[in-house]
């Protein structure tokens, strides 16, 4: 009895503390992730973090935690909004890009999207105006966002046959496999200075590897609008690892061609991704 | 007696004690004969054209094997018409699976024939005893030693030849004394490119290759003994000139041991238990071609363990065999390409992904002698087969083609045969009929896009390819006088679920060149038969004519043929002897290959016939022989190919050589 005893308590203490493990250790909030820049105001530090250790043109996920200057707390309850902004010579533009939220299951680490469409330059540059919004008070970091050109095409933009402007970016598979892959893109119009997720259009994707003559593979399965979160979802399949170019064909309802064309023994498409592993 | 007429014996005597107490001590280093396992092996040194010629060589002389040549090394064996696949090529009963993708390192590649004694071949059911197969089995089978001689003895061998430079040198020597014996033996050949017909170099044929294999054995008790063996075969710089690769390394690491009791009891005559090991790589190479498309690197790994176990029961007039077979393979080959732009990365894949095959048998024969001319004989077989795909990655792949892909596939494979011999005043009639099944190989189940040169496609593996099954049946005649033998014999394979590559055009080849796509699929059924016609003739004691007709026929289900079925051909040999020399004229051709497979990627091969020439002489004394031989093949030039020849590459033109066996044996008979 006395042994049960004991091995229960033990077993207790044991789960206690691997709870406390997972609640305070704050490393555990920013695994896998890496530290890109941190930014601060009179009131707040935000640290912003990746999957990698920087950006680059097409799709990232981009992580923020702001901690009160204060007190040395990371906040809980913010809320937090953005602008990206792409600083030309002649105008400004944003990206594709999704609101900050709180991510589920994490205490102090907040979330959202970028699909950075061209790259930081001598003369041109990404920021982001963060407002920071607690009890009622807004307080506002710009850092400034060093996007480099991705080693492959993650984002394409085009003026559609119907003379609008989209851009279509990759985002998953994030780590390919050689095996059939579950494939996001996103297509979005824009909008003055903004873009919104468009849905209603039909893309075609024509897997290929341009070293290996165009091979392209089997089982496939074309992308269709998922309105949880306003991407393409399909299937990819990769025969074997190496650098594949999606070729690409955006459609309306009525079956016109708005962007790309079909492959031909000659001709890729002109509108396409990359993916290389 | 009819199963083991059915084998036909080669034997290649290399056992030189054993040669000291045989009537005739008329042998050499490699020296072949066609015998009666049940006689007492007869050394005819004068039927051996070439004294050092390769395995390859030795077997593509005897009737119902042809070889597949993708060069001038490690030729790929057919028996009965059926490649690797449908036949199952062991060296004493053990299982070695070639680590090749593309088929360029069968079995027979990776030894000598000094390291063997003979080649049993068994056609159909009859010699699917210790794994299932539909054409048959072909066994190596090494010396072995009878602990009734002790002493030193050995033989230094040395051949050349004028067409491709070859070189063939080898040694071996042997200590044995009446509870122990040990052997070792040492084969070297190199070759350049060899010339084909009118004087046309075949770029890419070159080869180098080291063999050593080591024995040893003691004898443990009366009547039982333990040999433990080794044989490792490098192959380096192996060119395949109907291929679009060569290979800078195939080899392998054999290696066994042994347990044999002898007149365990009355009934039991012997009992042998083995158990073994055997490691292959090998790795293709490009780097040498012009005007590669895309470099890259294909190496491939196959590792072997399996166990054998037979037992050998009289009673009254049965002969019982009784035997489990066991193995467990593992099959691992990959692919990395390497694209021009050096900015994109390697491309990589499985092409055997890590494939693990288990296989468990049990298998029984009776050969019962009714009478002096009468024997039945007939056996039974069933076994349990475990394929496994080990690497995640592998199976992910397969889901590409197959989305319900299971990583394992369970299989039982059952046969059974049963054959008919009446023999009576130097006639002989044999009939028989077997029921067999086989499981798809690794590449036919599990292969990604392995490339075949031969018709142009990239050929995907089928996981759920069903077993392959076989009717076969056989008949042969035999009269035999003092001066004539007449042998008439065929078979007949009638195989349902019959696996071969059909094309899907709805695929895209991965090789750049490639025409398309095949996946393994089945057809209902498909059928081949082979006819043989045997014809001696010993007017004189010395002075022999012998002559060899063949004809095989296969087709598909809609009547289409089948790839690399051999036509009419033929081998015609006059052999003379005289004191202490010995005269061979030989011919042999095919006529027009007018059945090919058009499907395959076959296109029609002219007839051709070719006349070779060779003399020897040997000089026997008490402890030593010397043997020399020489001779020309081809002599005409003649530039020509054949069904079997890969792309139809250029078989060698006129070729002049010479060899010599020194022997000597120093034994005396154990007491």
């Amino acid at each position: 009895m006395k042994r049960i005893l004991f091995m229960a308590f033990a077993v207790l203490l044991l789960a206690v503390s691997s709870c406390k493990k997972e609640n305070n250790n704050k490393a555990s909030e920013t695994e896998d992730l890496t530290q890109i820049q941190e930014v601060s105001n009179a009131n707040f530090s935000v640290e912003i973090w990746g999957v990698k250790s920087g950006f680059e043109t097409g799709y990232n996920d981009i992580y923020f935690r702001v901690k009160d200057k204060t007190s040395g707390v990371y906040l809980q309850d913010a809320s937090l909004s953005w602008y990206p902004e792409m600083h030309m010579m002649s105008m400004s533009h944003s990206c594709p890009n999704s609101t900050i939220a709180k991510m589920n299951g994490k205490q102090t680490l907040y979330k959202a999207y970028a699909i950075f469409t061209m790259a930081t330059n001598a003369t041109e540059y990404w920021d982001a105006k963060i407002d920071i919004t607690k009890n009622g008070e807004v307080s506002t970091v710009i850092p400034v966002l060093n996007v480099v050109a991705s080693s492959t095409k993650k984002v394409a933009s085009f003026t559609g046959s119907d003379s609008k402007k989209y851009i279509l970016a990759y985002i998953e598979p994030q780590k390919p496999k050689a095996a059939v892959n579950d494939l996001v893109l996103g297509l979005f119009l824009k909008n003055g200075m903004g873009f919104d997720a468009v849905q209603n259009l039909n893309i075609e994707v024509d897997p290929r590897m341009p070293s290996m003559n165009n091979h392209s593979s089997p089982g496939n399965e074309n992308p269709v609008f998922n309105p949880s979160d306003n991407f393409y979802h399909g299937k990819l399949s990769l025969t074997m690892s190496g650098l594949w170019k999606l070729n690409l064909i955006v459609k309306n309802a009525n079956n016109d061609i708005i962007g790309g064309k079909a492959v031909t023994q000659t001709e890729d498409s002109n509108l396409y991704l990359e993916v290389e592993f | 007696m009819w199963i083991f007429r059915r084998y036909i014996l080669l034997v290649l005597w290399l056992a030189i004690a054993d040669f000291l107490f045989a009537q005739e001590p008329d042998t050499s280093f490699t020296s072949l004969n066609e015998i009666v396992v049940s006689a007492k092996p007869v050394l005819d040194y004068k039927s051996q054209t070439k004294p050092l010629s390769s395995l390859d060589e030795y077997m593509e002389k005897m009737t119902n094997v042809g070889l597949i040549k993708r060069g001038n090394y490690a030729w790929e064996p057919m028996l009965n018409s059926m490649a690797s696949e449908r036949i199952a090529v062991t060296i004493d009963g053990m299982h070695i699976f070639g680590a090749c993708t593309d088929k360029m390192d069968p079995v027979t590649s990776y030894v000598e024939v000094s390291n063997l004694k003979e080649i049993n071949v068994s056609s159909g059911q009859s010699g699917a005893s210790s794994r299932p197969s539909i054409g048959g089995s072909v066994d190596l089978v090494r010396n072995c030693h009878e602990y009734t001689s002790s002493g030193w003895s050995g033989a230094v061998n040395f051949g050349a030849e004028s067409n491709a430079s070859l070189v063939s040198a080898g040694a071996k020597v042997k200590y044995a004394n009446h509870l122990f014996f040990t052997e070792a033996n040492f084969m070297f050949r190199n070759a350049d490119n060899y010339k084909a017909g009118k004087n046309t170099l075949v770029n890419f044929s070159q080869f180098t290759k080291h063999n050593a294999s080591l024995t040893a054995g003691v004898k443990v008790a009366e009547s039982q003994t333990l040999t433990a063996s080794l044989i490792v075969d490098n192959a380096t710089n192996i060119g395949y000139p109907a291929l679009p690769m060569d290979v800078s390394l195939a080899r392998a690491f054999i290696t066994s041991l042994e347990h044999t009791a002898k007149a365990i009891s009355p009934a039991i005559e012997a009992w042998n238990t083995k158990v073994y090991f055997n490691t292959l790589k090998h790795i293709m190479d490009d780097t040498k071609r012009p005007n590669v498309a895309i470099h890259m690197d294909m190496p491939g790994n196959s590792e072997t363990y399996g166990l054998l176990s037979n037992a050998i029961v009289n009673v009254k007039k049965h002969k019982f065999i009784f035997g489990i077979s066991g193995y467990y393979n593992r099959s691992l080959a990959e692919m990395t390409m390497y694209p021009k732009n050096p900015l994109e990365k390697p491309m990589f894949m499985f092409t055997w992904p890590d494939i693990r095959t288990l296989y468990l048998g049990l298998n029984t024969k009776d050969h019962w002698m009714i009478n002096a001319h009468h024997h039945l004989n007939y056996s039974l077989h069933a076994g349990f087969q475990q394929n496994k795909i080990a690497d995640e990655k592998g199976l992910q792949s397969m889901e590409i083609f197959y989305p319900k892909a299971s990583p394992t596939k369970n299989r039982f494979l059952y046969g059974l045969q049963a054959g008919y011999t009446f023999e009576k005043n130097g006639f002989e009639v044999t009939f028989g009929s077997g029921y067999g099944e086989r499981a798809p190989s690794v590449s036919e189940g599990y292969g990604f896009y392995l490339f075949n040169s031969f018709d142009k496609y990239d050929y995907i593996g089928n996981p759920d390819l069903k077993n392959e099954k076989s009717v076969d049946a056989n008949v042969g005649f035999v009269y035999r006088n003092n001066k004539v033998k007449v042998n008439v014999n065929g078979n007949y394979f009638h195989i349902f679920n019959y696996i071969i590559g059909a094309i899907n055009p709805a695929l895209s080849p991965m090789t750049i060149g490639a025409t398309g796509v095949r996946q393994y699929t089945q057809l209902p059924f498909a059928q081949i038969a082979n006819a043989n016609l045997e014809l001696s003739y010993k007017p004189i004691w010395n002075l022999a004519f012998k002559g060899l007709f063949s004809y095989s026929y296969g087709t598909d289900n809609k009547q289409a043929y089948l790839p690399l079925i051999r036509p009419f051909s033929f081998r015609f040999n006059v052999n003379y002897t005289i004191k202490s020399f010995d005269f061979e004229v030989a011919t042999e051709g095919a006529a027009k290959h007018y059945a090919y497979s058009e499907n395959y990627g076959e296109t029609a091969t002219s007839a051709y016939a070719i006349l070779n020439l060779s003399a020897g002489y040997k000089l026997l004394l008490p402890q030593y022989q010397l043997y020399v031989k020489v001779g020309v093949e081809n002599i005409a030039d003649t530039y020509y190919t054949t069904y079997a020849d890969w792309n139809h590459i250029p078989r060698r033109g006129r070729n002049f050589f010479v060899s010599l066996s020194f022997v000597f044996d120093k034994t005396n008979r154990c007491h």
